[in-house]
């Protein structure tokens, strides 16, 4: 009988988990994508799913994040620090990561809108364990932004694939931190193929870049990512997309090495958030 | 310790089941299994033999499952193995043909689909009809592997086997009701509830569909945000039906992500098993 395709597991529910993907908050878009995840509920799916800490930051929003970054900070404040809150950052400049025609639209509009528009400042980092970017719907932060964001060492948590392809987060934002960054969803958002085998060569090459595998549903992806860069990827759920465990079952699911599925599930967020 | 300073949902229940291994039906059905070796170079298509999904069934309680070859060049051979393996080995699995078409249209106008269609018409695959003997259903992938000329349509037709379809982003829930639906009698099942990978817009289009049309069902498999499934869970559950899509997701997982989403045991019943059981003409019970 050839190799199985899968690992499934039960004994691996209970190893303490850091979840370094999750929206908290209301999006005001109305899209489908985000309910409303409240904290005071992720607390408790992150005791029923063995998570001992989190990186949480705000949903997609239109109207910027200075104000729900703030709340987020408040209301997670917590000395064991359980929960470390990330800033969204919202920029006036949104970057033509692909040539597309509905991408050239929101540019132009963005532009010629631009006064009503967030725009990130050093400040905006202050108090915040890292920073999450979705850049082609954002915006791209400035260089004073990407400066004191290297300057204070901040992990960069960036959404990847279609849109916002690891090649351009590698030419537009590695290059400027050295702190670690951390691509999205294996950088395959939804499920490119093209942009995971570019993702995992890149994280490969740069010592502080890492793959996170939230929204990364092929089973197969993640095996393609684990058996070549054990040692570069971080679970996250991506929360409320997915429940916690469910996305750490499909994990758990797809890794048949013990000591790297401890590693993805807690070794590598502490190598990158300095705890143990 | 609560959290009065973020926005808080207190009128409204929580999301997500806190515990998604419970409410698991006795038994379910999978609807969504690819079965058997691609000869593409893809990293995503199937690679799962039968045997290994064969212990699935019984470790996950998967009473019944629509089985089918992974996405091929041809599928004459594979669709004819895997038939035969189920006659031979496992009564539980009910085989589909997957057909394509040389001269299927294609939905969406790419670079990437010109080329599958030009290479299809190349290779002059599916030009005869194929022996549908066997077969409990047929799945089509319509983007990739074209559709079926009109005498397999009517093969389709004769033998009142339901249609499994691919839908999503290049085969649309409209493009499918003006093209597809048109040239079927029976029950129309539209993958990864219409949406994949993850278009929302889609899958508002494809839940009208099945309310509007008695024929049409959607399958869960693809589906990895929540919300879309709770969207199509309050509006059209009696058309629902799970699907895991393995092997791009272990069954249990798949079942995990649908349990933890829809909290109404009732729902999830309907999802599980009664509303394919129904469909395929099975009882409630079965003894397994």
């Amino acid at each position: 009988m050839s190799t199985p395709v899968f690992a499934p597991r039960s004994d691996f529910d209970d190893i303490p988990l850091t979840d370094c993907h999750v929206h908290i908050g209301e999006s005001d878009t109305n899209e489908i994508y985000y309910p409303h995840l409240a904290l005071d509920e992720y607390r408790r799916l992150m005791a029923d799913a063995g998570i001992t800490r989190a990186c949480i930051f705000a949903p997609l929003r239109k109207d910027g994040y200075r104000q729900i970054n703030a709340r987020l900070r408040t209301a997670a404040a917590d000395p064991r620090r359980s929960i470390l809150v990330f800033a969204r950052l919202a920029s006036r400049d949104i970057p033509l990561t692909e040539p597309a025609p509905w991408l050239v639209r929101y540019k132009l509009k963005r532009r010629l809108t631009g006064l009503l528009h967030e725009q990130a400042m050093p400040d905006d980092l202050i108090g915040f364990d890292g920073v999450k970017l979705l850049p082609h719907l954002d915006g791209c932060p400035s260089r004073d932004v990407l400066a004191a964001i290297d300057e204070l060492g901040l992990p960069l948590l960036v959404h990847g694939g279609d849109f916002c392809s690891p090649r351009w987060i590698e030419h537009h934002l590695i290059r400027h931190t050295r702190a670690p960054v951390i691509i999205a969803h294996l950088g395959s958002f939804p499920c490119a193929e093209h942009h995971l085998k570019d993702a995992v060569v890149i994280a490969a090459r740069h010592e502080n870049v890492y793959l996170d595998t939230s929204g990364a549903w092929h089973h197969e992806y993640l095996r393609y990512a684990v058996q070549r860069i054990p040692k570069k990827i971080i679970f996250g759920s991506d929360a409320p997309l997915m429940h916690p465990l469910v996305a750490w079952r499909h994990v758990s699911h797809a890794v048949r090495n013990d000591t790297t599925l401890e590693r993805i599930g807690h070794g590598a967020a502490g190598e990158i958030f300095g705890f143990r | 310790m609560t959290s009065p300073d973020v926005p808080a949902r207190p009128s409204e229940p929580p999301l997500f089941r806190r515990s998604p291994d419970d409410g698991r039906p006795e038994q379910l059905f999978d609807v969504h299994v690819n079965l058997g070796v691609t000869d593409t170079d893809g990293i995503g298509y199937g690679r799962l033999q039968p045997a290994e999904y064969q212990s699935f069934m019984d470790r996950s309680g998967i009473a019944r499952a629509c089985v089918f070859p992974p996405l091929m060049a041809d599928y004459h051979t594979a669709n004819l193995e895997l038939r035969d393996w189920a006659l031979d080995n496992e009564p539980r699995a009910l085989v589909f043909a997957r057909l394509g078409g040389a001269d299927g249209p294609r939905p969406v106008r790419r670079f990437w689909q010109a080329r599958q269609a030009l290479g299809a018409r190349l290779k002059g695959t599916a030009a005869s009809v194929p022996d549908l003997e066997g077969f409990a259903g047929v799945k089509m992938i319509p983007h990739l592997s074209g559709l079926p000329g009109d005498e397999t349509m009517r093969a389709i037709n004769a033998a009142k086997l339901p249609v499994l379809i691919h839908a999503g982003a290049h085969s649309t829930p409209s493009w499918i009701e003006k093209t597809v639906i048109p040239r079927l009698r029976g029950p129309v099942i539209l993958a990864h509830l219409g949406a994949y990978p993850t278009e929302a817009g889609l899958l508002t289009d494809a839940v009208d569909l099945a309310r509007r049309n008695a024929r049409v069902y959607l399958d869960t498999s693809g589906v990895w945000v929540s919300e879309f499934l709770r969207y199509a869970a309050q509006r059209v559950p009696e058309k629902m039906l799970f699907g895991s899509d393995a092997p791009l997701a272990h069954p249990d997982v798949a079942w995990l992500q649908l349990a933890s989403a829809i909290r109404c045991d009732k729902t999830l019943d309907a999802i599980g098993w009664t509303n394919a059981a129904a469909l395929f003409n099975l009882p409630d019970q079965i003894a397994r």
